[in-house]
């Protein structure tokens, strides 16, 4: 039983361990450092040909969509290169260099009003899922909920002398102490803790995933989009929105897309002019 | 953001910007001139402006002795820094009858469950210069001549229409006053009013010119009642433009009618329904000269055309947003005119922000106003102007190009603030620190460890498998706990359990007893062994246990006879060995030791089953 247990646990952290065929990585990497070549001379259209030639095989990786993106800006495509940094930052939010490089295209931006910066609470309340990639929520979810299961089942023993001696011996980082719980209300304490946290960081974790999946904010690519009041030419003409600007895709139809604007602005453009993050 | 969570933060958000959004309408009326003589007009406008998507119409109250019309409506919409706002003006045409003073009470304007009213506004008519006479009292003086385009009724015409236009030549996009005159002479009553149905106009701006006139005039020696409807055509292009055929329907009571019987027998009771119908009218178009033409006109055709820029306010900092407006008045179809281009220059950026256009009737001629509305961002510290905007126009009253000029804005533009609420330092930059430009960062090297997955390893069922690990420990966990509980609580229960385990032992423990050559040792051993495990399944305690207790517990327990017998030939065997005179040779010990290991497996199985 005990063997059996030991191999699929073996197993699985291989199959989680062994993702990337080295040989793939190793092409990834030198056509990475192709492209980069190309950008260092300034050729930057061949420098997006060999970026985005990676991208097309599914590479999800930051550096790649920041270089990408820094092409799109040297070329002048705004709006790519707006979609390219919005990439990265999702995968590397804390990356300064994405963060300058973002700011700077933004501020270009011909509807440079409509970007919508979160508000200090936000921020402040939000801070973890706004530093955090989905990759290390995903790792910080499993470590809490390793710690969380631990704490359970500590909680299920606590009767054992086992438990009783490790207890004494954590107790003493333990925050009941200060109120004067006793072992068990210790340990609810702990799980009750372990708990809420766990379940915010798999929400916040889930939540970037479900972006990824669903990807419901798009980014205008095309220099001059008009947004009509339905999905076809013989719609009325509404107002028109510029390359770089974040929208938010509502509805989708064969051809169109549903989008709002802060402000409440909704309308139909074509989808071939925006492309989601 | 979960869309749970989400949802709840926009609900929460709505509320509080709720009572800020419906506070943020704002109403006015205004009449203009404020001061007219009886049967001219003054236009009033209510003026709606904030954050509102429909608005109900204004409801005006009740004026005795002046009849209202409505001459249209202009909307504006326009985003500024993510907002947007809206502004509606209703225009009306207000034509007293009587002299005085008239307040206008607070108009009322519904927007969502809201009401709003504006404050009251005050008009006053004078007395008139020239009424309409009335043909008793006056019937002379109250006929107006017939114009070269009155028409020429024939002996039998008792009711006609009759289109007319002011002038049949005109420039491109220049007005024309199209006059539509129906004609009845009150030998003929209609049964219902007559219903009215405008030319076509393919190529053609159109305006309707409210409102409509009513007099006598005289025709070939009868008077009629003239009632005329005004249109304002701009034609698009050159050429020979047609204006189509008016049509005016109505129901006659009868012509000679004398009496009701007499127009019910001849007309069935319904009326005689009757078609009248005006002429086409051909325009000539001309096109605009070349002649003069400057090389940057832009096509507008207008008349007194002014041009007036603004600034909401013009000391700023770099960077801070200041509101342009670019004013157009004139004659002519204003709304048409093409936005106008802020001259581009490095001190500042352009972004356009929106429009609104009003169309007014006075005198049954069309002015306008125009307003583009831009945003300025100043790139550039200094006092500097947004440079003069010109316009070039054809005038067509003046026959020549024009060009009508705004005056430069002058703005005084202060550094703008580095990073709001932090200072930089930099170490040694001193004064003479400088950014010169900005540009993107570098792009990034690539790792020799990079990992390059086509998706990410929380997508990975090995991931999601780990993740059941510690589900199943805690349920494992559960399982153990109730166990160990369960054989702490029933001593019965834990001996019966452990009872087969013990028993295995001590037999292995015997074997090797037997093959170290210690006999007795390993009799002992199996005796314990034996007697142990029921002992352990009775609950009772192992000293005194007799073969017969075990096998009267065990047919009490439903044992069949056979390990009922194996169990008693074990303990009968190890009795013999243990005190036989002779000693027992190790097969034999072996023998024994397989005979009660399958008597302790049989025993059990019989339990379990």
């Amino acid at each position: 039983m005990t063997r059996r247990f030991i191999t699929l646990l073996l197993f699985l952290v291989a199959s989680v361990l062994t993702i990337a065929p080295g040989a793939f990585a190793s092409d990834i990497t030198e056509g990475i450092s192709q492209a980069n070549d190309l950008y260092e001379k300034g050729d930057y259209e061949s420098a997006i040909e060999g970026y985005a030639a990676i991208v097309e095989q599914g590479v999800v990786n930051a550096d790649l969509f920041y270089n990408l993106g820094n092409a799109y800006y040297k070329v002048g495509a705004l709006g790519r290169a707006v979609l390219y940094y919005e990439r990265a930052r999702r995968l590397a939010p804390r990356d300064a260099d994405i963060a300058h490089n973002l700011s700077l295209a933004r501020s270009l931006l011909r509807d440079g009003q409509f970007v919508s910066e979160p508000g200090k609470l936000r921020r402040a309340v939000l801070w973890i899922h706004d530093h955090l990639s989905a990759s290390e929520s995903f790792m910080l979810a499993t470590l809490l909920y390793v710690l969380l299961s631990i704490t359970i089942i500590l909680f299920v023993f606590q009767r054992t002398r086992v438990v009783s001696r490790f207890y004494g011996r954590m107790s003493v980082v333990s925050p009941g102490r200060l109120f004067g719980f006793q072992k068990r209300a210790d340990l609810a304490l702990a799980v009750g803790v372990l708990l809420i946290l766990t379940s915010t960081v798999v929400t916040s974790a889930w939540t970037k995933q479900n972006a990824e999946t669903v990807r419901r904010v798009a980014v205008i690519v095309d220099e001059e989009v008009s947004v009509f009041s339905g999905p076809g030419d013989d719609a009325t003409l509404q107002f028109k929105v510029h390359e770089g600007t974040l929208v938010d895709v509502e509805d989708a139809r064969t051809g169109w897309l549903k989008i709002e604007l802060p402000g409440e602005l909704t309308g139909w453009i074509r989808s071939a002019s925006a492309e989601r993050i | 953001m979960m869309p749970a969570v989400r949802g709840i933060l926009l609900c929460v958000v709505a509320l509080l910007c709720a009572s800020v959004v419906s506070a943020d309408v704002s109403i006015t009326a205004s009449v203009s001139p404020a001061e007219i003589a009886v049967g001219n007009d003054a236009i009033l406008t209510v003026r709606l402006e904030g954050k509102f998507r429909k608005s109900g119409s204004p409801e005006l109250p009740e004026l005795n002795g002046i009849t209202v019309y409505e001459s249209g409506t202009s909307q504006n919409f326009s985003f500024v820094n993510g907002q947007s706002s809206t502004s509606v003006e209703y225009h009306y045409t207000l034509r007293a009858s009587r002299e005085g003073t008239y307040k206008i009470d607070p108009i009322r304007v519904v927007i969502g469950d809201k009401e709003y009213t504006a404050d009251p506004v005050t008009i006053e008519v004078t007395a008139a210069q020239q009424s309409i006479p009335s043909p008793a009292s006056d019937p002379g003086d109250g006929v107006r001549a017939p114009s070269s385009t009155d028409p020429s009724p024939g002996p039998k015409e008792s009711i006609f229409i009759s289109a007319s236009v002011d002038k049949d030549t005109v420039y491109v996009n220049q007005q024309i006053t199209w006059t539509l005159g129906y004609y009845s002479d009150g030998r003929v009553t209609l049964m219902r009013s007559p219903n009215y149905s405008p030319p076509d106009a393919d190529g053609f701006w159109v305006e309707d010119l409210p409102p409509q006139k009513n007099y006598y005039t005289k025709l070939g020696g009868r008077q009629f009642v003239v009632t005329e409807i005004k249109r304002a055509y701009f034609p698009a292009a050159p050429g020979v433009q047609e204006i189509g055929k008016a049509r005016v329907d109505v129901v006659l009571r009868g012509a000679e009618a004398r009496s009701v019987f007499d127009d019910f027998f001849r007309n069935g009771g319904f009326g005689q329904p009757k078609n009248l119908y005006s002429d086409v009218t051909r325009i000539v178009v001309l096109p605009l000269p070349q002649q003069g033409r400057p090389e940057n006109f832009s096509g507008i055709v207008a008349h007194n055309l002014s041009l007036a820029v603004s600034a909401h306010k013009q000391l700023v900092q770099v960077g801070e947003p200041v509101n342009i407006a670019v004013e157009i008045n004139g004659t002519g179809n204003i709304r048409t005119i093409p936005q106008p281009e802020l001259p581009a220059t490095e001190k500042y950026k352009v972004y356009e922000s929106g429009s609104s256009s009003d169309a007014f009737k006075r005198d049954y001629t069309v002015t306008g106003r125009k307003q583009y509305d831009y945003v300025v961002i100043p790139q550039v510290e200094g006092k500097w102007e947004i440079p003069a905007i010109e316009l070039t126009y054809f005038d067509p009253i003046e026959k020549r190009y024009r060009v009508a000029s705004s005056y430069a804005v002058p703005l005084d533009v202060e550094p703008g603030a580095v990073e709001e609420g932090r200072k930089v330092v930099y170490a040694g930059g001193g004064d003479d620190f400088e950014v010169i430009s900005r540009d993107i960062r570098f792009i990034h090297s690539v790792s020799s460890t990079i990992v390059a997955s086509r998706q990410p390893f929380y997508r990975s069922r090995g991931y999601i498998g780990l993740n059941a690990l510690p589900l199943l420990a805690i349920i494992a966990s559960l399982f153990v706990e109730r166990r160990r509980r369960k054989f702490a609580d029933d001593i019965g229960y834990a001996r019966s359990t452990r009872a087969r385990r013990e028993a295995e032992k001590k037999l292995d423990a015997a074997r090797k007893q037997f093959r170290a050559g210690d006999h007795e040792r390993g009799f002992a051993l199996i005796a314990s062994a034996t007697t142990g495990y029921f002992a352990d399944k009775m609950n009772a305690p192992a000293a005194g246990l007799t073969v017969d207790a075990v096998t009267s517990y065990l047919s009490s327990h439903g044992v069949g006879e056979d390990p009922v017998a194996s169990v008693r030939d074990v303990f009968n065997a190890c009795d013999a060995a243990r005190y036989a005179s002779d000693p027992v040779s190790a097969d034999r010990a072996e023998e024994i030791v397989d005979k009660a290991r399958a008597a302790v497996s049989s025993i059990e199985r019989e339990f379990k089953a």
